[in-house]
């Protein structure tokens, strides 16, 4: 079943828009029918291998697809810019690192956290929603003038767009996210990068050498940064990653690529660990183990460890190979062909899942999806579509 | 590090990943839930029960009540008419004392454990 659910990671990883919560979504659905043939604990071990490796493999599309050409973009994502520069495979590396570093990390540190993470959680569960509040703050003011302003209308935008759709019972609850961060984070990208009107520049087939330093420093910042958001709901990857690289005294991009890769990585693990370690589901593939693992003791906690560490040497070793393919392929296709058929693509697959309701909510995150890079601010603000109904959610409000 | 030193990595990572499975896989018990284990608790959550069917009834809406028993304990278990059309084989045809095992979710009912089976094992 990890093997499987390696399959199922790639699958997920490499297509932008899917993700391994939705599937798991799909499987909350039938889990009695699953049951019927498989343990419930094979069914958690697809599932965590699944969430696992797609954390490895998502990075292959998001450093290869929907880039923009480098001098017009207002904001160019950091993955995009080794490609642009003909380094994609480095950066394929660079993430691998960092996944690799913090499952590293965690197994080595998985005592010690087993104390922290109690701790920690109960210290800020009070003050969840402030904690929210002044994260979306420091977003918003890390950009200057009235790129802030532009920040707080997109999250506010986004933030409105998340309410909606969660206190509207017009999308079915296992693909209720599906459409909006598909528009949100797919489309909205692609058709940037359709109208940029970019080709891809030859790629740089050199073996990549690692920077020892910066790799073991972002693992550590990775690791950390991931285990917060690990019992923080609502905050994203790449949000702490910005978070951390803009916190921190040395800014580097290789840095920032591997912890941005370890932020994945650790907080896909940790938001499964807060089920033995806090009782709270922390992800979609964290709810999915939680109702078919009735009785989840330190065994079950050892046995998705192992997994994970088995699912991230896979999900590592396909994404540093599935990189150097990537990297000889894209030069030769035509980007602006590659980026429509997967626009179609996703249409389709939110066609089918959603429906009509879904292709709605679909447009409009799109709508609100290009505005970031129109107005030149982070693309995290888009998060507020989580984190604005989570801290109404705590506020009391909602 | 290099690239192949990565690879090299990633293979040691999953190889250990493996026999760490192979090792952990033994000491989870793997089988279905005892009855008598079963609690108000767990509502919502997926459950498995394996038992003696010790009471059988069929409503005038052709829903299908069992009793299911272990050794630890009785649970009543429903199948709704809509779903019990929608799997394989009939489970109308079961009677008391068929050895069966029931999948769903757990619910309460009157302040009664029940599971709401999706699917049947014989």
């Amino acid at each position: 079943m990890a093997m499987i659910g390696v399959l199922g990671g790639t699958f997920t990883g490499l297509i932008p828009g899917v993700h391994p919560n939705t599937v798991a979504a799909v499987m909350l659905a039938s889990t009695s029918s699953l049951l019927l043939f498989f343990t419930p604990h094979a069914i958690a071990v697809f599932v965590t291998s699944m969430a696992i490796s797609n954390t490895f493999l998502n990075f292959i599309p998001s450093v290869f697809i929907g880039a923009p050409e480098g001098e017009t973009a207002l904001s160019v994502l950091p993955g995009h810019r080794f490609l642009l520069k003909g380094q994609a495979q480095e950066a394929v590396c660079l993430t691998v690192a960092g996944g690799l570093g913090v499952i590293m990390l965690s197994v080595v540190l998985f005592p010690l956290v087993s104390v922290v993470l109690p701790i920690l959680y109960m210290g800020i569960k009070s003050y969840m929603a402030w904690l929210l509040l002044a994260i979306a703050g420091v977003m918003i003011l890390l950009d200057e003038g009235m790129k802030r302003v532009y920040g707080l209308i997109v999250f506010g935008l986004s933030g409105i767009l998340g309410v909606m759709t969660m206190e509207t019972p017009l999308l079915p609850d296992q693909s209720m996210l599906f459409p909006i961060f598909t528009g949100l984070f797919g489309i909205s990208t692609l058709i940037i990068s359709i109208g940029s009107g970019i080709s891809v520049p030859r790629q740089s087939q050199a073996p990549v050498r690692l920077p020892v330093k910066e790799t073991v420093m972002g693992s550590v910042k990775g690791f950390f940064s991931g285990m917060l958001m690990g019992v923080l709901p609502g905050i994203g990857a790449a949000q702490a990653g910005v978070l951390a690289h803009e916190l921190s005294m040395r800014k580097s991009i290789r840095e920032f690529m591997v912890s941005l890769g370890g932020i994945n990585t650790v907080a896909a693990l940790f938001s499964l660990m807060a089920l033995y370690l806090i009782s709270r589901p922390r992800s979609g593939a964290a709810v999915a183990v939680q109702e078919v693992l009735v009785n989840f003791g330190y065994g079950e906690m050892l046995l998705l460890m192992a997994t994970a560490l088995f699912s991230a040497g896979a999900g590592a070793f396909l994404t540093i190979r599935a990189g150097r393919g990537f990297a000889r392929l894209f030069q030769r296709l035509d980007y602006r062909r590659v980026s429509v058929a997967i626009i179609v693509m996703l249409v389709g697959m939110v066609a089918l899942m959603t429906g009509p309701i879904g292709m709605l909510y679909m447009v409009t995150s799109t709508s609100i999806g290009l505005l970031p890079p129109l107005f030149g601010v982070k693309r995290t603000s888009c998060m507020g579509v989580l984190m604005l109904p989570i801290m109404l959610f705590y506020f009391g409000l909602m | 590090m290099e690239e192949s030193g990565l690879l090299k990595l990633s293979l040691a990572c999953s190889l250990l990943g493996l026999l760490s499975i192979f090792l952990v896989s033994g000491q989870v018990s793997e089988n279905a839930l005892e009855i008598g284990g079963v609690t108000g608790d767990m509502t919502g959550v997926a459950a498995k029960v394996c038992g003696n069917i010790t009471y059988k009834h069929v409503s005038k809406n052709n829903h299908l009540f069992f009793r299911l028993t272990d050794e630890t304990g009785t649970i009543s278990v429903v199948v709704f008419n809509g779903t019990a059309r929608g799997m394989t084989g009939n489970p109308y045809s079961l009677k008391e004392g068929d050895n069966i095992c029931a999948l769903g979710k757990v619910g309460m009912y009157k302040g009664s454990v029940e599971i709401l089976a999706d699917s049947l094992g014989l």
